[in-house]
């Protein structure tokens, strides 16, 4: 078998593994080499991210940070991996500076907003506030992240480093001492060796095409954006169909712990019209989705405080417990005529628009244009309940419920905002069909805060490493991620492995 | 001349927003102009695309005889 020499292996060429490898050629470390399963790097962010988060290079920010996201992950994490994040978050916005790139907008995140449930503050619906967000600045209307990884990938060839594309981690290979290599396939079929000083596994999450393994792992049946089949969720990432868990698998199968895979949370509907750029949205639905209206599952019952409604973490974990793992948000003729007159109540700047337009003839295009299987419009409660699947019975008994507790202007059941309860009366009657999606399953592997790969027995694989969505379920433990944040980890957990084969490497070169 | 470079990331925004100038070749994982994508009257859109392109994959230069 063909056998590549390397000192330093990287298996994927998303956030994770191109910051590692800039950051292990930064420090001198040599014959370092990225190896990627697809013709390009970038990962998950062929498809989007716009922003990330940095906890300020201050003790009382990244000490509160640390509280509040113990607080939210109930203490069910890996907590020195967490802390390692959040204390060395600070890096990334240096990070990107240094590939030559900048900022659109940063939004900082004050000591005593740590915690609050809004995220961004500036109207973002996911999570928790934990740090500064950085909103990154693109070419066009292209997506920042993805100028970051075309920079990494240029300033490691650079510095001597090398990427190799269509060649995918197939197994590791150990011997008594740890990692020391892999198999890799090309896309040819070939295979051959890669000896390896240290190994990093940045493989990222699991796509669309690990639908039995997103199964077994999380109880969601993936499917497509019209959930045909019965199925409840979507993974919304263009790289998934070569998300296949090679690198979980790799590490599982010499030892690895198993942790907890999920999917970084958010409830969504695509009513957008496009195929592949979730942010490209050719009409208001979208907006629409996030409003704080009736939400009721498929019995026709209530479920949560639909003020959750624009925190997608908040709303993809209740759904979680609903039968089927979907929601429908309803209102009627009165409330379309008040998005179109009043305005939205939320203002959220992936999707902006504060007055929906001419809501109905945007419905009835998706409807009749499109063909649509997400959003329903019809004239009377019975058969929208039919047409959507919901319980007719279990429907017309809540909104009788709800539109009495419209007109007692308290809602005794969720204890919603009553600036939010619009009674649901008047025909023409409309819903949208909420599922759950994730930019990829994130987690499946525990690291310490070295980024060591730990085996069942909490103890390190020697000279295996692991960095990014594929790695940073510990440190969210069972709670729903917060999306926002999750590129975060993927730098910095980048990062801290680079740190510390730099380290160990210098330390046995000293010895 | 115009073509996608090598680095194109596949993001498939050009798709979605010139769905009849972009197509995805799925079995060769690639972006692949359609042959609307080289009329004359499509230039302006093209070079508009060229700009929105995340990474400048879409690359649009002179060759000789070429007025544009
Ligand atoms: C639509 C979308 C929007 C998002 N928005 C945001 C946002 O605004 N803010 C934010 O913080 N996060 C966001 N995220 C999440 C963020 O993009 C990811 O957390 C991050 O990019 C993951 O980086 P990664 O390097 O860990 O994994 P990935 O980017 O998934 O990279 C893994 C790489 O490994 C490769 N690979 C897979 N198997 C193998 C193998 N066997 N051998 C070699 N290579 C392999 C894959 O092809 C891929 O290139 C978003 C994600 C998506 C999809
Ligand atoms: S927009 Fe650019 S990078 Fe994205 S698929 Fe089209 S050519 Fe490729």
């Amino acid at each position: 078998m063909r056998i590549k020499n390397v000192n330093v292996a990287i298996f994927g060429s998303g956030l994770a593994g191109l910051t590692a490898a800039v950051t292990l050629l930064e420090k001198g470390v040599k014959a370092v080499a990225v190896f990627e399963k697809r013709p390009f790097q970038g990962g998950a962010v062929s498809n989007t991210p716009m922003c990330t988060m940095a906890v300020k290079n201050d003790r009382k920010y990244q000490d509160k940070a640390f509280k509040e996201h113990c607080r939210f992950t109930s203490f069910d994490a890996n907590m020195e991996t967490a802390r390692a994040w959040i204390m060395n978050s600070w890096r990334i916005p240096g990070f990107i500076k240094r590939l030559g790139l900048d900022f659109e907008m940063e939004v900082e995140t004050l000591l005593e907003e740590i915690g609050n449930n809004d995220a961004y503050t500036g109207g973002f619906p996911f999570g928790m506030n934990l740090g500064d967000y950085y909103i990154l600045k693109a070419r066009g209307k292209g997506h920042g992240a993805a100028l970051i990884c075309l920079r990494a990938a240029q300033k490691i060839r650079k510095l001597g480093g090398e990427i190799i594309f269509n060649t995918a981690l197939q197994e590791l290979l150990t011997d008594e001492h740890g990692v020391t290599g892999a198999i890799v396939k090309e896309k040819s079929g070939e295979t051959y060796q890669v000896n390896a000083n240290d190994v990093i596994i940045a493989t990222g999450g699991l796509g669309n095409a690990a639908k039995e393994m997103i199964k077994e792992e999380t109880g969601y049946i993936n499917t497509d954006r019209e959930l045909t089949g019965g199925g409840n969720h979507y993974c919304n990432s263009f790289v998934n169909d070569q998300m296949t868990g090679d690198g979980l698998k790799a590490a599982w199968k010499i030892g690895a712990e198993k942790t907890k895979i999920m999917g970084s949370g958010r409830h969504i509907a695509y009513p957008g019209v496009v195929n592949y750029v979730p942010w490209i949205v050719k009409n208001q639905i979208s907006t629409i989705m996030e409003q704080p209206y009736l939400i009721v599952n498929s019995y026709g019952e209530r479920f949560i405080d639909e003020g959750e409604n624009r925190r997608s973490a908040n709303m993809a974990a209740a759904m979680r417990n609903q039968p089927g793992r979907i929601a429908y948000l309803i209102f009627d003729e009165d409330t379309m005529k008040h998005l179109e007159t009043e305005g939205t109540e939320y203002f959220y700047m992936i999707f902006p628009a504060t007055i929906i337009e001419n809501g109905k003839e945007q419905f009835r295009e998706m409807i009749e244009k499109y063909g649509s299987k997400q959003v329903f419009m019809e004239d009377s409660l019975e058969a929208l309940a039919k047409k959507a699947g919901i319980d007719k019975t279990g429907l017309l008994e809540t909104v009788d419920r709800y539109n009495q507790l419209c007109d007692n202007g308290y809602d005794e059941d969720f204890g919603k905002e009553s600036k939010y309860l619009r009674p649901v009366k008047n025909a023409s009657f409309y819903c949208i069909r909420l599922c759950n999606c994730t930019y990829s399953m994130i987690g499946g592997i525990n690291v310490n805060k070295k980024g060591q790969v730990l085996d069942k027995t909490h103890r390190p694989i020697e000279h295996l490493y692991a960095a990014g969505d594929c790695a940073a379920g510990c440190i969210y433990g069972s709670s729903t991620p917060n999306v926002t944040s999750v590129s975060s980890i993927s730098y910095t957990q980048g990062m801290i492995c680079a740190d510390s084969i730099a380290f160990e490497q210098e330390r046995s070169a000293g010895k | 001349m115009i073509k996608i470079a090598d680095y194109c990331i596949r993001c498939g925004l050009c798709i979605d927003l010139h769905p009849e100038l972009f197509e995805y070749d799925f079995e060769k994982d690639e972006i692949i102009l359609k042959p609307e994508a080289f009329k004359e009257e499509r230039l302006d859109e093209m070079k508009s695309m060229a700009k929105d392109c995340a990474v400048a994959a879409i690359v649009i230069t002179k060759t000789e005889g070429e007025n544009n």
